[in-house]
């Protein structure tokens, strides 16, 4: 033990006599150990740590599935044949969220809020902090509000008793603050008891998310079976609205993380590869300096060390710097996760990534040792295995057969950035195109003004209000145009529904037309520059007593109309309001002639080709009302309106709350996920291709320098000095060239797998693969020239001699 | 104690083979101070690594003691070697990074001794060679004489039987050199045997009996 720490003790004093080295390696393996840290503390928070609730493993997401195969809501009358007939849920719990207006703490403020059915707090068997959850499904039950609102709007106050809140106008006395660790749905602060018997909504309505509980000792697959089974049951029993109806049960923690898992584990395997790389140098690094203590190793034989004990002094080295790497390492991820904390797709995160945590630090050590271990191995067997006597007497080769063996680490480190460069481009490029898609609208300078109208309103009254709001709005100094709607673009939020088309199929079921739903002022297309292709805009003629009118996008005309005019067409949407879903269920339908059609927008994904969507004036549908976004466009940046605009709204609106944001950011945060993938794609190719350029540099030097007395001779024999450059770059691009042949057909062979990450580029992207390959044969070139070039200018007379 | 019988070495070359060593035979006695000598590249040097069984790739028959060495395996003769055999070398071979007493302590650790004995050994011979003073030095800061000192301390701070010196004295000037081979002798006469290869034929004086090497052959054996 004591020889070990000996062994320890001459590591760190040869580290330290070889500064530069040692530098080189420890900084080197910090990159790659810290990478990689950084990824693992992201994916350990994610999807490795069970969710903090009393039994994460019982928790399941159920939904429903439709034709196309894919998770749709629940009915509410289906979720009520699945609680009658399961044995193997102890608690299905409905709810449904989104952002609306709240006040009742220190200020109006917009909040993410939920319904959920009485049971929602009992499956996750999450007590409140303060206060309670819900005893049923009446208002009088009250509100339950997160740790962070109770904190941010009501100064932790602790008289609940005399806290409440106000949802849309309905005021809720607080029954509960829920603890800090509870966060589902995801951003939620405000939980209302959702009474299903007041929702009277067909089979066809998927309106719930379901959350449930396993009952002990419960499958997942178990309780699929279950309710698939019944869902087949109900299919048999209501073919007109179930008919290849579904069930999917996943246990909750999957659901959470279907997202953002495919993204993290492309990243997991990109980084593994730029830790592949570090090490690889490292090994090199290793080799060259083990090549140059042969003496020493060999008097160490001499002196009786047996060959184990001069490989463990050499693992112990390489150990001594990957515990000192991945100490480093642990802070360079610590610094990297802190930086992309604020990246939109970080917060995005169902978890936030916990870095402090015990995994992460155990992460880093267990990668530093294996690290190496791996690849410290590899010179220790090497230099353990040269001649003694040869060495002893210095006449040893000059180590040709590590030559071959740093050539083989040369063409792996090239072939693994190739991968990453590739991986680089398809992302980078995919982005690109993703970003410069047209959405079909002009998104810069606008402005949305999220807010809501009071409640008590509505008919004639609630349009009344709407329209003094956008007069407001029009009026400001700077703003050329002004509209509202119920659902802003990119807003993440919006409806999609059947409807029917005069003389067409009912509604009912999964093949009827459906259609994205938004409700707009007058004034919308034009603010947004959305071409009208047909027919004519919403006036104030369409006003409540006039005829219902409908406005369609392109899409639709072109899936139900084609090559025909649909101006003057009638369709019912018997999910869209009150009136309609009275009339439908008497056999009658509310018509809405369709009076234009706009151009086609990509107003939820700029990636996701436009839906079929519906228009309806909110002139003539004051049920609307409710959370709203005021659209202005100013030919000035339209931050500059946001006091001006602010002052009006309040203005007209008293004491509503506001949220003022621009468009080009929302319509930017949807592909921030993409964004984030091609950063840290984008990082780590940098970084695969500057340690490339390390190691390959690192090679060249220690090639020339060994090649020193080759050189001498050639130059005094007469050869030119470019002849000598030429000869050291050849043997260097030789290398990277087998290695690009290798990477770049593993990146072929790869691309399949990443055909789900890229958009609107082929994963054989030529260009990139081209650019790639450019990318490191310049490298190559740069990291050679400067030993190449010393090479050339030796004096032969001076290599000779020190030979 | 050593019995070489026939011992050869040689490297494949184009066409055939480059012989080091032809049938070399040869006796040494316990407490024998034996000199090799030669021209360059006559194989002295060899025949001290294949003595030493730093050199594993020959032929013939070598018996030290009464182990047959041809017949063992690399481990084994490893384990022989440092039972038997301590080695000082023109260049010193000190290890750069560890101190004096360090470089003392290596063979000893090497030998699995316990650190505590081990201390006492080395103090022990830093004592006996007079070289106290310079225990906490590193190589470079000493003089080329002072550095064989401690490589001479080093060979045989584990006992050896045998000691085996490859120009000892060849970076030395003659001071220094009559030094380390007076230590030699002192050595000798403890009963510690002694095979020096060197070029001096002052240094030659100090032994018993004188081995030439001509081209691989033993000339006087």
């Amino acid at each position: 033990m004591d020889t070990l720490g000996q062994d320890i003790r001459y590591a760190i004093r040869s580290l330290i006599r070889t500064p530069g080295f040692a530098v080189v390696a420890i900084v080197t393996l910090a990159l790659g150990i810290g990478a990689n840290t950084a990824m693992f503390g992201i994916v350990h928070s994610v999807l490795l740590q069970p969710l903090p609730y009393a039994h994460p493993d019982r928790l399941v997401a159920v939904s429903e599935t439709g034709t196309k195969g894919g998770d749709i809501g629940v009915s509410r009358l289906d979720l009520e044949d699945w609680r009658r007939s399961t044995t193997t849920l102890a608690r299905i719990a409905g709810y449904g969220w989104g952002v609306t207006s709240i006040s009742g703490g220190t200020e109006p403020l917009r909040a993410s809020v939920a319904e959920v059915t009485p049971e929602f707090f009992d499956v996750f068997a999450t007590p409140a902090r303060l206060g309670r959850t819900f005893r049923d499904a009446s208002p009088s039950s009250g509100a339950v509000i997160s740790a962070g609102l109770w904190k941010r709007a009501y100064g932790a106050r602790t008289d609940l008793a005399a806290m409440t809140v106000t949802v849309e106008g309905q005021q809720y006395p607080i029954a509960g603050v829920m603890p800090e660790s509870f966060d589902y749905p995801h951003g939620v602060d405000v939980w209302l008891p959702l009474d299903l018997a007041q929702d009277n909504t067909s089979r066809s309505a998927h309106n719930y998310r379901l959350v449930a509980d396993l009952r002990p000792g419960v499958s997942v697959g178990a309780a699929q079976a279950e309710l698939s089974s019944v869902a087949a049951r109900l299919a048999q029993a209501y073919p007109a609205s179930n008919h290849d109806i579904g069930a999917h049960v996943v246990p909750l923690q999957s659901s959470l993380t279907r997202n953002v898992r495919p993204t993290l584990l492309l990243l997991v395997a990109m980084v593994a590869l730029v830790l592949l790389i570090a090490a690889t140098n490292v090994a090199n690094l290793l080799l060259v300096r083990a090549t140059a203590r042969r003496r020493e190793i060999a008097v160490r034989a001499a002196l009786g060390a047996r060959g184990s004990r001069i490989a463990r002094q050499l693992l112990v080295e390489s150990i001594v710097l990957a515990v000192s790497g991945g100490a480093l390492g642990v802070l360079v991820a610590a610094w990297s996760v802190s930086a992309l904390r604020s990246t939109p797709a970080m917060a995005q995160l169902p978890v936030p990534p916990d870095m402090g945590s015990p995994a992460v630090f155990a992460f880093a050590f267990a990668l530093a040792l294996a690290t190496a271990i791996l690849f410290g191995m590899l010179p220790a067997m090497h230099v353990t295995r040269v001649n003694l006597a040869d060495v002893l007497k210095q006449t040893a080769g000059r180590g040709l057969t590590a030559q071959g063996l740093r050539g083989a680490l040369i063409i792996g480190e090239v072939a693994l950035a190739a991968v990453l460069l590739v991986g680089a481009g398809l992302t980078g490029r995919s982005l690109l195109r993703l970003e410069g898609e047209d959405i079909g609208f002009a998104a810069d300078h606008l402005l949305v003004v999220d807010t809501s109208l009071p409640a008590a309103d509505h008919g004639a009254g609630w349009v009344a209000a709407y329209t003094q709001l956008l007069s407001s709005a029009r009026q400001v100094p700077g703003v050329s145009s002004a509209a509202i709607t119920t659902t802003a673009p990119f807003s993440g939020t919006g409806s999609t529904g059947n409807f029917m088309i005069e003389g067409g199929a009912s509604p009912d079921g999964e093949s009827a037309p459906q259609a994205g739903w938004r409700a707009v002022s007058d004034g919308f297309f034009a603010t947004l520059h959305v071409p009208l292709v047909r027919g004519r805009d919403f006036g104030a003629s369409d006003n409540l007593d006039a005829p219902r009118v409908v406005m369609i996008n392109a899409a639709l005309a072109r899936a139900y109309w084609p090559g025909r005019d649909p101006i003057g067409a009638r369709i019912a949407v018997p999910g869209y309001d009150e009136e309609s879903y009275e009339a439908y269920k008497r056999g009658a339908n509310v018509w809405f002639t369709v009076i234009g059609v706009v151009g086609d927008v990509r107003d939820v994904n700029p990636g996701a080709a436009p839906a079929p969507t519906l228009y309806m004036p909110l002139s003539q549908h004051p049920e609307a009302r409710g959370s709203l976004a005021i659209i202005a466009r100013s030919p000035a940046p339209a931050s500059s309106l946001r006091a001006s605009i602010a002052a009006a709204v309040n203005a007209a609106n008293p004491g509503a709350p506001l949220r003022i944001s621009a468009l080009d950011a929302a319509i930017s945060a949807t592909s921030a996920t993409p964004r984030f993938r091609a950063l840290l794609i984008g990082v780590f190719a940098l970084l695969a291709l500057t340690l490339a350029a390390i190691g390959i540099y690192g090679v060249s030097a220690y090639i020339t320098e060994q090649r020193r007395p080759e050189f001498g001779v050639r130059l005094a024999l007469g050869a030119r000095p470019v002849q000598v450059l030429s000869r050291v770059i050849r043997q260097m691009g030789g290398y990277a060239v087998a290695g690009l042949v290798i990477g770049l057909a593993a990146a072929l062979a790869l691309g399949r797998l990443a055909q789900a990450f890229v958009y609107g580029v082929s994963v054989t992207d030529p260009v990139t693969f081209g650019v790639t390959a450019a990318a490191l044969l310049a490298s190559t070139l740069v990291a050679t020239y400067v030993p190449a070039r010393r090479a050339a200018r030796l004096d032969p007379v001076i290599a000779l001699r020190s030979e | 104690m050593i019995a070489l019988r026939n011992i050869e070495k040689s490297y494949p070359v184009a066409g055939g083979r480059s012989y080091v060593l032809r049938q070399v035979t040869l006796d040494i006695a316990p407490g024998e101070f034996v000199t090799i000598m030669g021209p360059s590249g006559a194989g002295k040097s060899t025949l001290l690594s294949i003595i030493g069984m730093l050199d594993g790739a020959w032929t013939g028959e070598y018996r030290l003691f009464d182990h047959a060495v041809h017949t063992l395996d690399t481990k084994k003769r490893v384990a022989l070697h440092k039972q038997y055999v301590g080695f000082v070398f023109q260049q010193y071979h000190l290890l750069d990074d560890l101190t004096v007493a360090e470089n003392l302590d290596i063979p000893l650790s090497y030998r699995d001794m316990k650190k505590s004995e081990r201390q006492a050994v080395v103090a022990d011979a830093l004592d006996r060679f007079g070289i106290v003073a310079k225990k906490d030095l590193y190589p470079r800061q000493l003089s080329g004489g002072q550095q064989q000192l401690v490589a001479v301390a080093r060979a045989i701070i584990h006992k050896p039987a045998i000691l085996l010196a490859d120009e000892p004295t060849g970076n030395l000037h003659s001071a220094q050199g009559r030094e380390i081979m007076e230590l030699f002798r002192r050595l000798n006469a403890e009963g510690t045997t002694i095979i020096q290869v060197t070029h001096s034929e002052e240094n030659a004086r100090y032994g018993h009996r004188i081995i030439n090497v001509r081209d691989g052959w033993l000339e006087t054996a």
